[in-house]
């Protein structure tokens, strides 16, 4: 220890040894550490046998970030007054400090030996884990001092990070519960509990938490910001905007909730006020990419790509070391279906930021795009060995070899994906899918079943049981679990999607096979709003009318009452636009390999035309017909029902319906009929719009010979509005006859 | 039943239904014969179409309810 020339205060009794040290301590609370070291040392000259003045003393050395001379101060005290706590608690953090936690570890031990009750002591232990990074050990140590000093609140809090931190998240949130059943105020707790259920995902449950948060700290800026950040997840904007506007108000420039306020207002598509507020976040806080990427999303979601293009490509000039702009950069060449632009970006952004697992998928996704599945699978294995834990990686490798067909390896990664996942059942649901599109049917049921024993109920696996049981024809069991799945989930919509999907098929089945060899259950056809012996009157007048599209609801509609046409465009999704320019060149190179491309989506290939993007279900399984024989026979097809088309156009019998889901204009409307007249005089046109004032459901109304609108209480493929188009169909036939 | 016809058909059907051991008979409906949907259906009447050079109506394809009224149909548009 070394003299100092600073003079004590002139109040300080010399003979007074805790003088020294309260006036050490208030000078170095003040910042005044040089002082205080001058004070510290006269008073431990005059007494130097009293420990607190030297702990004092080693405190401000630590506090002046003098750590060898502090650890070496530690270490006399720890000798000289071995029953002082400070001793270990100071030389302990000392070592923390210096990031050597294997002597931090053995002061603290060493001081736990001596004061085995010291919370202090055990806090700083578990501490020393947590900043060394072993979160195991962290979690160990917390535990301990939960279990040991249940009523402070720092070891459940502390114990909950570093249980995320190691993902168990569940575990995490129960430590949370518990310290909030004890400290049900506790802002820490409130927050970490509030922010487990976001990071999950759970949007109504973290909004629920943030709430609470938000009542009992409503000065906070943070959980405004999360609570507004998680409504826009929900869709709820004008919620978000309000739950943020106080905190708004409080910090009109903080960065971070103008960057909500500012994706509030893209993501809810009021893109004038999102450019107003990305335009003030640029000139607050140039130096941050938000404001650059939000300008550039907001150009991207109003379609104006190629402004978008420049406004990223300035930003990537701005911030070449941001990963989320060079993402956002990729993955708009993802959105426009640029492949190899996509493909070329996002090996920049993993070339450049090699430890982001999401450009690891972004990569494997743009080879998707580019159909390039090998590629995309190597990309997702190596994303695989990166990030082993990362389920939608080993996922996607697994999806990769599916798309490639190679049957053998997609079902090898799938049953990698459930031994290394063994808790999750979507390793289960896509072996039973990947074994059935092998053509593995029997297996794919076998798997299915056996997963069920431990995962009973799990909807998505009975699903694929079903679906696999419809492929293989066996009505009457697929019918009874679809049946069962309908009594069990009334209310999902995608489970009623499916039911009406495959009752199409069993129904198809039935009126081809020109009997009823399967009883179809009535619940199911309840859900379909159909009766099961459709009356004659009702097949002919259906039998009459043919889609043009937009959706596959009128085609569903005619597959209710068993009319099974051979046409063109009765699953297909086609827009008007692209309709009238079909027909302005006659179909031209519909059909043809060069414009047809084929994909699997769930069970069934579907068809896409390059020239005019209709597209059309095929209900065809890659289980029941392999592509190889599959996507010649469906050129022909398309070229067969391509001509069947030219004719019933040209013969004008059949009454042409386009159901327009997406809202036509009366200009559309005109527009599609006239350009069906070239083809004949004669033709006729229905189109549907949904119910408007003075146009109630069921109702048509004639704008000219030969064109129609018809209304419907809804559109939906799923809870078709059978009754009302039966009605139009009815009112349009006698129309014409009048 | 014309024999030809006949012939023609059962070479369809294999063909279409990859199957050669279908045994046609005027019977003989969809409902007896695995993989018969409606795509597989549209393939059969194309290639009976273009084995015997004929064009079916909307209305020839909904009577069809059996072979025996398939080759009905053939013999018909033949003479015609």
């Amino acid at each position: 220890m070394t003299g100092g020339a600073t003079h004590p205060s002139a109040d300080l009794n010399p003979l007074d040894v805790r003088a020294y040290a309260a006036q050490g301590f208030d000078l170095r609370r003040q910042g005044k550490l040089t002082e205080a070291v001058s004070l510290l040392q006269q008073g431990i000259a005059r007494f130097p046998e009293d420990a607190a003045l030297a702990c004092e003393y080693a405190w401000t050395l630590s506090d002046m970030g003098d750590g060898a001379a502090a650890a070496g101060e530690w270490r006399v005290i720890r000798q000289r007054f071995p029953t002082t706590l400070d001793g270990y608690l100071g030389g302990g953090l000392q070592g923390r400090r210096a990031e050597a936690y294997d002597t931090a570890d053995a002061i603290y031990r060493s001081g736990l030996a001596r004061f085995p009750d010291e919370p202090a002591l055990h806090v700083d232990y578990a501490w020393s884990a947590e900043e060394r990074g072993d979160q195991a050990e962290a979690v160990r140590r917390w535990s301990a001092v939960r279990e040991r000093f249940p009523d402070l609140a720092e070891g459940h809090l502390r114990l909950s990070v570093a249980l995320l931190a190691t993902q168990r998240i569940d575990e995490a949130e129960a430590a949370l519960a518990g310290a909030l059943e004890r400290f049900p105020d506790h802002q820490e707790a409130l927050i970490e509990y509030a922010w487990i259920a976001q990071i999950r995902g759970l949007w109504p449950e973290a909004l629920t938490r943030w709430e609470r948060v938000i009542t009992r700290f409503p000065e906070l800026s943070l959980p405004r910001r999360c609570g507004a950040t998680v409504l826009l997840e929900l869709g709820r904007y004008a919620e978000a905007a309000s739950v943020l506007a106080p905190a708004a108000r409080m910090l009109p420039d903080d960065p971070d909730v103008l960057a909500v306020s500012g994706w509030i207002a893209t993501r809810s598509g009021d893109f004038k006020r999102a450019e107003a507020v990305w335009q003030i976040f640029r000139e607050r806080h140039p130096e941050r990419a938000d404001g650059f990427r939000g300008g550039a999303l907001t150009l991207r979601d109003q379609g104006r790509w190629d402004d978008a293009e420049a406004a990223l490509e300035e930003a990537a000039r701005r911030f070449p070391d941001e990963p989320s702009v060079a993402m956002d950069w990729a993955e708009l060449a993802e959105r426009r279906q640029d492949w190899p632009l996509a493909v070329a970006r996002w090996r920049d952004v993993l070339g450049r930021f090699p430890g982001l697992s999401g450009a690891h998928h972004g990569l494997g996704r743009a080879l998707m795009g580019a159909k390039d599945f090998i590629a995309a699978e190597a990309m997702f294995t190596a994303g695989r060995q990166r990030f082993p834990d990362d389920e939608d990686m080993a996922a996607a490798e697994a999806e990769a070899a599916a798309k490639a067909h190679n049957w053998p390896r997609a079902i090898a990664l799938w049953l990698m994906f459930r031994e290394r996942f063994p808790g999750l059942a979507r390793g289960a649901v896509a072996l039973a899918r990947t074994l059935r599109d092998s053509g593995e049917l029997e297996a794919s049921v076998t798997q299915a079943r056996a997963a069920l024993q431990s995962f009973p109920d799990h909807l998505d696996l009975e699903v694929e049981l079903a679906f696999t049981l419809s492929a293989m024809r066996d009505w009457p069991a697929a019918l009874a679990l679809w049946e069962s799945l309908k009594a069990k989930h009334p209310h999902h919509d995608g489970l009623r999607s499916n039911i009406t999907f495959i009752l199409g098929q069993a129904m198809a089945d039935q009126a081809i096979r020109g009997g009823a060899p399967f009883e179809i259950p009535r619940a199911l056809l309840e859900s379909a709003n159909v009766d099961d012996v459709p009356a004659e009157d009702q097949v002919a007048l259906l039998k009459r009318f043919e889609s043009l599209g937009d959706s596959c609801e009128f085609g569903m509609v005619q597959r209710l009452y068993q009319v099974e046409q051979m046409t063109l465009l009765r699953w297909a999704f086609t827009t008007p636009e692209n309709l009238i320019a079909a027909l302005k060149t006659r179909f031209d190179g519909v059909g043809d390999p060069e414009y047809t491309e084929i994909d699997v989506i769930g069970d069934e290939y579907r068809t896409r035309d390059r020239r005019y993007f209709m597209q059309s279900h095929t209900f065809t399984s890659p289980t029941a017909e392999p592509l190889e024989f599959f996507a010649p026979e469906q050129c022909r097809r398309l070229q067969w029902l391509k001509r069947k088309l030219l004719d019933s156009l040209t013969t004008a019998t059949r009454v042409f319906v386009y159901s327009g889901q997406g809202g036509l204009t009366q200009g559309q409307i005109t527009a599609l009929h006239d350009a069906m007249l070239p083809y004949s005089p004669k033709a006729k046109l229905l189109c549907m719009r949904v119910k408007e004032p003075g146009h109630p459901p069921g109702t048509v109304e004639r704008l000219r010979a030969g064109l129609w609108i018809g209304y419907l209480e809804k559109f939906s493929t799923v809870d078709i509005a059978v009754a009302n188009w039966l009605t139009v169909c009815q009112t349009v036939t006698e129309q014409m006859e009048s | 039943m014309s024999d030809d016809i006949h012939a023609a058909l059962t070479a369809i059907f294999a063909k279409v239904f990859r199957r050669q051991d279908l045994v046609l008979t005027r019977e003989l409906t969809a409902a007896e014969v695995p993989g018969w949907d409606s795509f597989r259906y549209v393939s059969l009447i194309m290639a009976t179409e273009e084995r015997f050079g004929i064009k079916f109506s909307d209305e020839d394809i909904d009577g069809l309810k059996n072979v025996g009224d398939l080759m009905d149909a053939v013999a018909r548009k033949r003479e015609a």
